[in-house]
């Protein structure tokens, strides 16, 4: 079992599916990957939040640059390769007439750069910035002529823009609610005039084909990465910043990230608000009993216990099976589709362990093994993890399988069996769209005035519903 | 696991006997941690003496809690200064709630709480790892390299080397999964 590397991913999108023909497998999430917002009562990936930038600092010399909100890059001597992103070494060279150059090394790949003698005292910048400017190669001169076709093209349309101002504004409007997208040659009908928007606004190749290029420096590299190979002068880049974020929910405003801004130790990451999906929704974890059975370990993360309704189709939808079938059906049977999990109060870690998920690897999880199988066979006898025990409950084990005793519930789990009828399909991946509800009591930490906008009063129970898409192992 | 193979200690350490650790007092072990068969631990090596204050302590490894370093791992002090026939080490500090995979190497200076290395990762001489981030199976992290907290890295240096954010959920996620693995094993 892990945590990290899960097998349940979540439907997140702002349209609602009731159907699992119509879930749109590019909206699927892994669970610690999302959200939760308590006013929507939904979880919400990235794409369905408002970003805000809160924080900037280099990750190399620690030094914040909050206030500098143009910067992206570090200001002070963090250099990093143009090639590889390695941190560069940077050695002084002492020359005559006090005159003095650097040497840029890369720690990692054999990138070198050496700068010109330098008798006036300069930033390692403004330095790197001259040579730059002295060394202009064929594609600093294809890119400077390329920048400043384009800044010439988008003055022009912005003169454009402003001759006919205030029906254009309506114009983009419109186009912000995607209402003329369907049309081939889209037209905006403003009342007064129309717009045809010209599809070949954006073909650069006309103006490619204007601008005259050396032809003895011809294009000859296609991607980042090749250009290992070409000769060409690479200067040392400033180190790219991090960055802290906070994050709100698009559709209330809700925050659900905010990070705590803690002056002179930029790299320390502490939340005031985190509302990540992990602490909300159960973790299902998915263990194979035996050939078509399956078992659904719901381990709940909430201080208070949650009912659980489970719903899906009685056949799994095509897409979800891989390779896809189109005249073989799959069934699924869930023999319970609600239940109610325990709280998230013991603090005894071994005991949130699923008993299905325990192992006989360490003394510690075959010791609660034999515990927890005795007590189910209503033993009095007090157990012990002695070898001669341990070597007659293994040996019972292997000839116990009893199908309709595989429910099986714990302090803040609970395990249910499904069976799927796969009998005539073999090597296939499945993927099983669940549908569950859930109802539970508003965690303490919702009730806080700083998540909720004021204007939004927060939910006095959480009840909310999501598609969970388990994805089976290889079924046989 | 055959309890003849593994030492456990009073604090809950199961430590294999296969293990190669050398220089065993100049490393600490805080609790709760595994250390699997092959595991190469070098607390022997020379450190560079502090000028402030010779006589420090001379730890060369210190482990956090619930530390799990699977087969065949290895780490190293750090190389901080080198003379013509003499090499000194730093100490390696390695945060509680780590997980270091198969076959990795490990020559940082620091990684923090809650991190998860996973297979065959190279951490080269000095690089630094912040709290909660995930070096996915194959990485290089170049020498002196900072990884920012929470951040998911990928790829070898100069081909596909990525470095993105991680979902500040997985900080409860990768304790959990330390714990866990301390508990059920592989």
């Amino acid at each position: 079992m892990t945590y990290i590397y899960n097998d349940s991913n979540i439907y997140s999108s702002s349209h609602i599916v009731r159907d699992p023909n119509d879930l749109d497998l590019s909206n699927i999430y892994p669970l610690a990957d999302l959200y939760f917002c308590p006013t929507c009562q939904q979880p919400k990936s990235i794409q369905q939040c408002q970003y805000h930038i809160i924080s900037k600092y280099c990750s190399n010399c620690l030094v914040d640059y909050t206030e500098k909100i143009h910067l992206k890059r570090c200001t002070k001597t963090c250099f990093e390769c143009p090639r590889c992103e390695a941190i560069i070494s940077i050695n002084i060279v002492n020359h005559a007439l006090n005159g003095k150059s650097f040497i840029f090394t890369c720690n990692y790949c054999p990138f070198q750069f050496e700068t010109s003698v330098i008798e006036k005292p300069k930033s390692l910048h403004s330095i790197i910035n001259q040579e730059r400017s002295e060394r202009e190669d064929f594609h600093d001169k294809l890119f400077n002529q390329l920048k400043k076709t384009f800044e010439n093209q988008y003055d022009n349309n912005n003169e454009t823009d402003t001759n006919t101002n205030s029906p254009l504004d309506e114009l983009k409007l419109k186009n912000l609610n995607l209402t003329t997208l369907s049309s081939p040659t889209p037209i905006v009908t403003t009342g007064e005039t129309n717009f045809k928007i010209d599809q070949k606004t954006d073909d650069i190749t006309p103006r490619l084909n204007s601008i005259k290029f050396d032809s003895s420096s011809p294009l000859h590299h296609s991607n980042t990465y090749s250009s290992w190979q070409v000769n060409r002068r690479r200067f040392p880049l400033a180190k790219q910043l991090s960055i802290k974020y906070s994050l709100r929910c698009l559709t209330c405003n809700t925050k659900l990230l905010q990070p705590t801004i803690i002056r002179d130790s930029p790299s320390l990451h502490k939340f005031t608000i985190k509302l990540s999906a992990v602490d909300y929704l159960p973790i299902i974890k998915v263990t194979k009993y035996k050939t078509n059975v399956y078992l659904l370990n719901f381990i709940n993360p909430l201080p208070s216990k949650c009912v659980i309704t489970l719903s899906t189709t009685a056949q799994i939808p095509s897409q979800f099976i891989n390779p896809p079938t189109s005249n073989k059906s799959i069934d699924v049977t869930i023999p319970i589709n609600k239940f109610i999990i325990g709280p998230n109060i013991n603090k005894s870690f071994i005991k949130n362990i699923p008993t299905a998920l325990l192992t006989k690897n360490t003394s510690a999880s075959l010791a609660e093994l034999v515990s927890r199988k005795k007590s189910l066979q209503n033993s009095n006898v007090r157990m012990s993890t002695t070898s001669s025990q341990l070597q007659q409950f293994e040996e019972e084990e292997e000839e116990e399988i009893d199908f309709p005793k595989l429910e099986d519930k714990g302090s803040n789990w609970y395990t249910i069996p499904i069976h799927i009828a796969i009998s005539q399909l073999r090597n296939a991946t499945i993927k099983l769209p669940l549908h569950i509800k859930i109802k539970t009591e508003l965690p303490s930490s919702f009730k806080s005035k700083e998540i909720t906008a004021a204007s939004i009063t927060p939910p006095q129970k959480l009840s909310f519903k999501y598609w969970n898409i388990i994805e089976l192992d290889s079924a046989i | 696991m055959l309890s003849t193979a593994w030492i456990e200690t009073v604090t809950s350490n199961r430590i294999s006997k296969s293990a190669h650790i050398t220089g065993s007092d100049r490393i600490i072990i805080s609790g709760n941690s595994t250390i699997h068969p092959g595991v190469i631990l070098r607390g022997d090596v020379e450190l560079l003496p502090s000028q402030s204050n010779p006589t420090a302590n001379p730890t060369t490894i210190m482990l956090g809690k619930y530390c799990y370093l699977k087969q065949d791992a290895s780490i190293t002090p750090p190389v901080i200064k080198r003379a013509e026939d003499k090499v000194w080490h730093g100490p390696v500090n390695i945060g509680a709630y780590t997980v270091i995979g198969t076959n990795s190497i490990i020559k940082s200076a620091n990684i923090g709480n809650r991190v998860i290395i996973e297979d065959e990762c190279v951490l080269n001489n000095l690089s630094i790892v912040y709290d909660c981030c995930i070096i996915r199976q194959g990485t290089i992290i170049p020498e002196k390299f900072v990884i920012p907290p929470y951040s998911e890295v990928k790829g070898t240096p100069g081909k596909d080397f990525t470095i993105t954010n991680l979902n500040p959920g997985y900080k409860s996620l990768i304790e959990l999964e330390a714990k866990q693995l301390q508990i059920l094993g592989n």
